[in-house]
């Protein structure tokens, strides 16, 4: 498997053949309609996502402005016997780490801070990479997008450790934790990262010219 | 040993989409957890839990963890059932390409998995704190999981589309 264009290779596009999206039935294109449907699935066939790349761009700048106030605006608010304490997420791993529960800082950290920071960093450098017209790492380059696109999910989970705390930790002023707005921010960083994912069209990467 | 099961997938892919159905409602209102601490107690199902983070104000964050617990597993059930349940009777029932295509399309919005870590998280940040006890509700919730898993490994995508081109040419 060699890497980089092979000029006697035919691609789909020039052979006039479209692949599905969907459900992967190769048809061959036709002439005059700009918008074709699966005979299988029904869905618009598309040789490339229209505007792939200036959508994904959108979300990505969207994803990178939300990150600052996810990450420095709190996350909620612990009520402790009438004291309030606001956390934020760094915060709150450090609260982990001073218990000793170094395992459960590790993975926090990594869903709430590493994986959007690297989804955002990795999907722009391969967004970069496509419009400077690198042609090296091709493979590694797809294979790192297929990783960004399965961890992105994960992050969501912050979410989910929020929305149980607030509703069990619900005792009035003894104790009581209600979200802060860095949740909402956090939250619209994680979808837009997911939507990111989708609107990027991965066989830009494989484009020659 | 999974690949031997692949060849009736349609059928288990029924199975579990019916028992993950039922389990479904109860893995949504009966209790998860309940929280015991200064002598008073708190407990709480899923749907209280977007209750909660509406009561609170953060209307965002609780349609958020409703569709990607609640309304997006649901529609997953059901469209496995009914894409299946149409397959298996080779009746060319309305809207099998759409439905089934639908159906991929919402798959990575169905967080169930990520939603147990974090129950998992909150019980061990809870633990120290407070009595923690168990609820039926939480039981049928790593039920419907553990169905809702089995159902995405066991599903041969291409072998539904294809059965979903036969059964739509087969009828007149």
């Amino acid at each position: 498997m060699e890497e980089g264009m092979d000029k006697e290779r035919l691609t789909a596009r020039e052979a006039g053949l479209v692949n599905c999206l969907d459900c992967h039935l190769l048809t061959t294109k036709g002439n005059d309609t700009l918008k074709m449907h699966c005979p299988r699935c029904g869905a618009i066939l598309h040789p490339r996502k229209t505007n792939g790349m200036a959508r994904t761009w959108a979300l990505l700048i969207t994803s990178l402005i939300l990150l600052f106030p996810a990450n420095l605006l709190p996350i909620m608010t612990v009520t402790y016997l009438g004291g309030k304490e606001p956390n934020t997420i760094i915060e709150g791993i450090e609260h982990f780490v001073q218990s000793g529960d170094y395992f459960i800082a590790i993975i926090i950290f990594f869903a709430s801070i590493l994986v959007p920071i690297f989804k955002v960093v990795g999907i722009m450098l391969i967004m970069i990479s496509i419009q400077k017209k690198w042609q090296t790492w091709l493979k590694h380059r797809t294979l790192m997008f297929r990783v960004i696109k399965f961890i992105g999910r994960w992050s969501m989970l912050d979410i989910f450790v929020i929305a149980v705390m607030v509703a069990l930790v619900n005792l009035g002023t003894l104790t009581s934790i209600i979200p802060a707005p860095a949740a909402t921010y956090f939250a619209a960083v994680v979808i837009s990262t997911m939507l990111a994912s989708n609107t990027f069209d991965t066989r830009l990467i494989w484009e020659g010219d | 040993m999974l690949f031997h099961v692949k060849r009736d997938s349609v059928e288990s892919a029924l199975i579990l989409s019916l028992t993950g159905l039922i389990l479904f409602v109860p893995a949504m209102v009966l209790p998860i957890m309940t929280l015991n601490a200064f002598g008073l107690e708190q407990s709480a199902n899923i749907l209280q839990w977007v209750s909660a983070l509406f009561r609170t104000g953060f209307y965002m964050v609780g349609i958020v963890v409703l569709l990607t617990v609640v309304v997006v597993p649901l529609l997953k059930l059901l469209l496995l059932f009914y894409v299946s349940m149409a397959i298996r009777m080779r009746a060319d029932w309305n809207n099998l390409g759409p439905t089934f295509r639908f159906y991929q399309r919402i798959d990575e919005w169905g967080m169930l998995e990520i939603c147990m870590l974090g129950i998992l998280i909150s019980i061990i940040k809870l633990k120290d704190l407070a009595q923690i006890s168990y609820g039926t509700g939480l039981f049928c919730f790593v039920l419907v999981l553990t169905i809702t898993l089995i159902a995405s490994v066991t599903l041969d995508e291409h072998k539904y589309w294809s059965s979903i081109k036969d059964v739509k040419s087969f009828s007149r």
